[in-house]
């Protein structure tokens, strides 16, 4: 199995925001930059932007944190995904994640991530400025 | 999920005299009616200001308007607008900004913020997830707009938030002070910032978490992608990417366009200096940024230390920065640009008025109608930039005879100063005239004259004037039937022209959507906003049917002023413009006449069924507007 993850070039992004747009509408019928899969942020004025994204790695800490086995490699386009029928809302997945890629949607109470969007992920399709790519990890 | 429907729109009121809060919603009438942004912003401001309010009174209000597509996919809807009563020439006055402040706004809950009434001692206006506070800003009253911006940050302990200040040239009600969102956007012109300042007012700070439902979203989504690829491909739109707005300086100055030293000349030395392409060789650009849900990405953030001017660490410059801080006030020395452009975006200036007011008073001082007395020992000499950063200083804070009587515009201060120093204060119904020179761009002379807040392009941006690209030939064929009247220096079918333009404009301004991809590059015009707009909110739209919403907009906006007593005679153009021409150049000789001016107002007023005589609405085009309550 081939494990695949978005790359991000902070030279080329220009903080437009597109990413989270497309993701949350795609994810959730919504513009909801909150339930977007990828965060743009600019921690300060001084500092460059970062992406906070999954970087789909093997071996997943947040797999191996959760106590439901709800987090999976998906063999198919090689992501690791969470199943939200099992999660319980417990965000050991999300003290687990050392990049801040895993949020908790607390009206549904289960967590999410950046599933790569079944292999052809929208975000990266979104980005004419070239800040996001999409190859093996 | 926390979400809320596009289409039902939120007006939040603050008085802050009584220090109420309370909200309404937008009817769906008056949505379907002016959709959005600027549109519901005129309505709000001709219900809720009457005819006879002083500008500076609690009784003005500040409205700020999401674009109806702010918070959403479609390319370059970052843009919002604030409206108000204008302190500088009574009249009306909308801004424009762009930015992520109307994306969080909406996030927030919120689409219009109608500010009232005045605060006894400073305040900021604190709006999140809902909810909204007024808090005490005494800390912050004094700093500029970049330590307001980190005070609030630190305050409320979040990087994220959006946020809307005004520095000290809005508290001491200077009449060129401007709102600063969040660093890189401004909402200039008018005096708008004074406004703000005089209700004690010094910050709105905004976030929210609540996503917006659209009618069909999916498919709004796809639409957006593809205009996003068309702009992608766009060559005005990749230029603008490259080296932002400034990058026009070198054209302008090959054609002789590039207004210097109170736009008697055309051209400047070393021009390129003025320019976005020298602000890369230099390698003082630090980053290119975008507004919200940008497919452009003009903005520039710089980075430069010289040893004459000092560090600068800040954004822009943009086009109009370079032109009035730099070719107007006779210099082409790029750090000594970057230095005045870094002041006023602390200071809270409006660089257009800034850059011509120090220019009159370069031309007043070389004419000799003030002297070293009045300048309290500085030597105004175009081209001294030493002295420029220093009027800049005292302009933003009221300091010294000078600064003070500069502070409140070229209009007022040739008035003291008097002579012939009224000929070259290059204004129009008190506010100073953008950089364009309209002795030759005859669309924009019209589009100037007519502006209801003075004479600048923010209110119909015609680029396709000049012809520079096929597309742009191909806008003025489409609305005139003839491709060789893409020139400048003509004056037919201006008319033509210029309300489809300021139709166009009105839109962009409604629905949030940046004049940049609708008038400089040409990819998103009226037929894709109806589809976005469509898909948005399901009602139906079509290009029609969104000029005559832009229509509806630009009437109601004149007859604020006409209430305010305002006539034909104010469509007017600055002294210069329509006597003295440049005296070399490629450009030498032209002006826009008085009967040249008055031919094409003609035209205007016959295309668009207003009195010739007085200029005002005739009672049949507000008929057909359904304008006939704002009948005076």
């Amino acid at each position: 199995m081939e494990l695949h993850r978005l790359y991000f070039d902070p030279e080329n992004c220009t903080g437009c925001k597109v990413c989270e747009l497309t993701c949350s509408m795609t994810k959730e019928n919504a513009f909801a930059p909150i339930l977007s899969r990828i965060k743009i942020v600019l921690p300060d004025e001084k500092a460059e932007i970062v992406a906070h994204v999954c970087h789909q790695c093997n071996p997943a800490e947040c797999m191996e944190a959760c106590p439901e086995e709800a987090i999976q490699f998906h063999t198919g386009f090689g992501a690791v995904v969470i199943d939200p029928e099992k999660c319980s809302g417990c965000g050991e997945c999300i003290d687990a994640c050392p990049y801040d890629a895993i949020e908790m949607n607390e009206e549904a109470d289960t967590a999410f991530k950046c599933d790569l969007c079944g292999g052809n992920p929208r975000c990266v399709e979104g980005c004419i400025y070239g800040a996001l790519t999409f190859g093996a990890a | 999920m926390n979400a809320r429907s596009l289409s039902q729109q939120i007006i939040l009121n603050v008085d802050l005299s009584a220090g109420k809060i309370w909200e309404e919603p937008v009817s769906a009438e008056d949505a379907a009616t002016y959709i959005g942004g600027r549109g519901i912003n005129a309505k709000l401001l001709y219900d809720r200001v009457p005819k006879g309010v002083a500008p500076l009174d609690p009784a003005n209000c500040l409205i700020i308007g999401t674009g109806a597509l702010n918070g959403t996919s479609a390319p370059c809807s970052g843009r919002i607008t604030v409206s108000t009563k204008s302190p500088v020439t009574g009249l009306y006055l909308k801004s424009s900004s762009g930015g992520h402040f109307g994306a969080e706004m909406k996030y927030a809950g919120f689409d219009y913020l109608v500010i009232t009434g005045a605060s006894e001692k400073p305040v900021y206006l604190w709006i999140h997830d809902g909810k909204a506070e007024i808090r005490p800003a005494e800390h912050v009253w004094g700093s500029g707009t970049r330590r307001t911006d980190a005070w609030l940050k630190e305050e409320l302990e979040d990087q994220q938030i959006q946020t809307a200040v005004i520095g000290p040239a809005g508290e001491h009600r200077v009449l060129c002070a401007n709102i600063n969102f969040s660093l890189y956007n401004f909402a200039s012109r008018g005096g708008i910032g004074a406004v703000m300042g005089s209700k004690g007012l010094k910050a709105v700070a905004v976030r929210g978490r609540t996503g917006l439902m659209l009618e069909h979203g999916a498919r709004f989504l796809d639409l957006s992608q593809r205009i996003r690829q068309e702009i992608g491909q766009d060559g005005t739109a990749g230029f603008l990417h490259m080296y932002g707005t400034s990058g026009f300086v070198p054209g302008m100055d090959a054609m002789g366009m590039l207004p210097t030293e109170n736009f008697r000349k055309g051209r400047i030395d070393k021009a390129e200096r003025l320019g976005g392409q020298y602000v890369d060789e230099m390698g003082y650009l630090n980053g290119r940024k975008s507004c919200h849900a940008c497919q452009i990405g003009c903005h520039r953030h710089v980075r430069c230390t010289s040893e004459k001017y000092g560090s600068v660490d800040d954004v822009g410059p943009e086009l109009e920065a370079v032109m009035s801080l730099g070719a107007q006030c006779g210099t082409s020395e790029m750090e000594a640009v970057l230095k005045a452009n870094q002041l006023c975006n602390d200071l809270g200036l409006d660089v257009i008025s800034v850059g011509h007011i120090i220019a009159w008073a370069m031309e007043t001082y070389e004419k000799g109608l003030i002297d070293a007395k009045h300048t309290e020992g500085i030597d105004l000499e175009f081209g001294n930039c030493q002295s420029e950063l220093e009027l800049i200083q005292r302009i933003g804070t009221r300091s010294g005879w000078l600064g003070n009587l500069l502070a409140d515009g070229v209009e007022r201060a040739a008035k003291t100063v008097g002579g012939d120093s009224w000929k070259w204060a290059i204004q129009s119904k008190g506010l100073e005239q953008s950089a364009c020179d309209t002795r030759v761009a005859k669309g924009y002379a019209l589009a100037f004259a007519l502006n209801p807040r003075g004479p600048d392009h923010l209110t119909t941006q015609i680029m396709a004037e000049f012809g520079m690209t096929d597309e742009a030939k191909a806008v003025i064929k489409n609305i005139t039937g003839d491709e060789r009247l893409a020139v400048p220096n003509c004056t037919d079918k201006r008319a033509e022209i210029v309300t489809w333009h300021e139709n166009l404009y009105a839109m962009n301004d409604c629905l949030g959507v940046c004049t940049f991809v609708s008038s400089a590059s040409f990819v998103m015009g009226f037929d894709y906003m109806a589809q976005l707009y469509e898909l948005a909110t399901g009602s139906t739209s079509n290009e029609e049917s969104l000029a005559n919403i832009g229509r509806r907009v630009i009437t109601l906006e004149r007859m604020f002023n006409v209430r305010e007593g305002y006539t034909r005679e104010k469509d007017s153009l600055p002294y210069r413009m329509m006597n003295e021409p440049i005296l070399e150049g490629p450009m030498a000789g032209h002006v826009t006449s008085h009967s040249e001016l008055q031919q094409m107002l003609n035209e205007y007023f016959e295309l668009n069924a207003w009195d010739k005589e007085t200029g005002i609405p005739s009672m049949k085009s507000l008929e057909n507007l359904n304008l006939i309550h704002v009948c005076v």
